[in-house]
């Protein structure tokens, strides 16, 4: 008997059960909104709860500002960072009319050695006219990757996916439209010569069919390319190799969990089945303890796990113990702790997963864009805190968005 | 009693069937709602709203018999969307000072559970706690819990392993 499990099932349970059929508050709807419909609503002889009309408008606003330039000189690599929030319209120029909320979401181009912003351009605002928050959908399928020029973005959202060219000051950016319709991006990678697309998603043939996992790389210009199709684990961590002819990809066996392995997938391989397609790396399977899926450098010699270990403390504190490990590819091993946080926390409601991820690789040897639980890269061994203030600290619940 | 009144055959059966899901339903999905938000007037609120969009929806949808799973679906999507939204509001809170009524008296965070495991499992990552939820208090499978999510019953799988593990790693006690 399983433990866990029957204590999960117990207080599942028991929360559940706090919520009695007599004591749900009845459902109707607005006066407003009945009369806008042809099918309408009666609201049972009890029901009294009003939802308020909500209009919402949305409209793509996209352009860079540019602060003031960085010191001649001055080295320059970048990393990208997105970001959303809510915002109250109208207390600023660009924003809707007053009294409106706005979701407003964003890209930024920041110094890779000190985290200072250089320029920022808008992804995409949504209006919402009247009323509270509620209205409004908020970023979802939200992704980032980079090309090995550094100057070279991929970013995804609800509204499709741009690229986001870099001048080679930091100071501006511009953003174009990838012509490809895509949805439920779970992994995006940009090529290293910036061309190609490597694109997961889901393909649903429709509502309650289970969907398969697609790989598409799709040319950045046109939007066409090839699509591979199979039932995938979970996100598929893609990554291209550095020659930019192949990439990989977490293969999940489900059947004998946690045996994760990476695999290959020629870019130019005919399309079809993703797994008849591709060839198995030699990386080892994913240690249970695991945190988080295992990232593999570009070049392939190094692959990078954050490892987890946890244990209760007094006080319903827990303390948790993560390691950013690099592991030999042929072997499995260990071969060197580059990063240890122990992170002491108390099990708060509603609290966002504070834990460590990679973000983003770049480059040979271990060069990583990590939130550990501080953001901040990692050059090896060597760990160096960037500003994290664009960044949230609550990343699990907006996905991993930041890369170089 | 009728939810809707309906005006045309199709309407008629739209109505019916959109009126039977929630009377057998409407309790279960406030329930689900609640372990995922932790708080009550939020998690009637979400119900509320889908049934306002499945209102609008029903007609089109492609399998109404399947009306559940997709009740299930938009559940578990608002949920997503109130936990996204508490945490902006976290992020921005002096800007939006004047706006936190919006978000409920008590604020999406007032869990009705503080028991250990109940906050191990809203520690997990969403992915892995909706699938949790699914399993154990729903008692889908992985076959239903795959086309409640979207995902692929693998996923399921391994999101389903990999929670239990985790919870049993904050827990700090053996998975078996």
């Amino acid at each position: 008997v399983n433990t866990i499990e029957d204590r999960l099932r117990d207080e599942l349970r028991a929360v559940a059960d706090r919520v009695q059929p007599d004591s749900l508050r009845p459902l109707r709807v607005s006066a407003q909104r009945r009369r806008a419909t042809t099918v309408r609503w009666l609201a049972p002889v009890t029901a009294v709860v009003a939802i308020a009309g909500i209009a919402v408008g949305v409209s793509l606003a996209r352009q860079a500002t540019s602060p003031p330039a960085p010191a001649a000189g001055a080295r320059t690599q970048f990393y990208v960072t997105m970001n959303s929030a809510y915002v109250r319209a109208g207390t600023r120029p660009g924003t809707g009319p007053d009294g409106s909320n706005e979701l407003v979401e964003w890209a930024t181009v920041r110094d890779a050695a000190t985290g200072a912003a250089l320029t920022t351009v808008r992804l995409l605002v949504i209006h919402e006219l009247k009323g509270r928050f509620g209205g409004i959908p908020l970023p979802q399928d939200q992704g980032i990757a980079a090309a090995s020029d550094n100057r070279t973005f991929a970013v995804a959202d609800q509204d499709g996916v741009f690229l986001l060219r870099v001048t080679p000051d930091g100071r501006s950016g511009r953003l174009t439209r990838v012509p490809a319709s895509t949805r439920y991006e779970d992994a995006i990678a940009l090529s290293p010569d910036g061309t190609r697309i490597a694109i997961q998603d889901w393909h649903c043939p429709g509502h309650n069919t289970a969907c398969e996992t697609r790989i598409r790389i799709l040319s950045v210009a046109t939007g066409t390319g090839r699509t591979w199709l199979g039932q995938l684990s979970g996100p598929a961590r893609l990554a291209w190799t550095d020659n930019g002819r192949q990439v990989m990809f977490l293969w999940g066996d489900a059947g004998n969990f946690p045996a994760t392995t990476y695999r290959l997938l020629d870019a130019d391989a005919p399309p079809g089945s993703l797994l008849a397609h591709s060839v198995a790396m030699p990386y080892p399977a994913v240690p249970k303890d695991t945190a988080f899926l295992p990232t593999a450098t570009p070049d392939g010699r190094n692959l990078i796990v954050v490892l987890a270990t946890g244990r209760k403390e007094p006080g319903k504190f827990q303390l948790t113990d993560y390691r950013i490990v690099e592991m030999s590819p042929a072997t499995g091993r260990i071969t060197a702790v580059l990063y240890q946080a122990a992170i002491r926390w108390k099990l708060a409601p509603d609290q966002p997963y504070y834990g460590c991820q990679v973000l983003s690789v770049a480059g040979r040897g271990v060069h990583a864009l990590v939130q550990c639980p501080v953001f901040g890269r990692l050059d090896g061994t060597k760990f160096t805190p960037l500003k994290s203030g664009s960044v949230p600290a609550d990343l699990q619940e907006f996905g991993a968005l930041a890369a170089w | 009693m009728s939810l809707v009144t309906p005006g045309t055959d199709s309407e008629h059966r739209a109505a019916a069937g959109l009126t039977e899901l929630f009377r057998e339903h409407h309790l279960e999905l406030v329930r689900l709602a609640l372990l995922m938000v932790g708080d009550r007037a939020t998690a009637e609120d979400v119900v509320q709203d889908v049934f306002e969009r499945l209102h609008r929806r029903w007609r089109h949808l492609h399998e109404p018999a399947n009306g559940l799973a997709y009740a299930r679906s938009s559940v578990l999507n608002a949920c997503r969307s109130v936990h996204r939204r508490s945490a902006v509001a976290r992020k921005h809170a002096p800007r939006l000072a004047a706006d936190s009524a919006a978000l409920g008296p008590d604020g999406p965070s007032a869990l009705a559970d503080r028991s250990e495991l109940a906050q191990a499992l809203r520690a997990l990552p969403r992915r892995q706690r909706e699938v949790l939820v699914l399993r154990y208090y729903a008692d889908l499978d992985n076959a239903e819990i795959a086309a409640t999510l979207r995902i692929a019953p693998s996923a399921v799988r391994s999101n389903c392993t990999r929670g239990l593990a985790t919870l049993a790693g904050i827990l700090g006690e053996d998975e078996k």
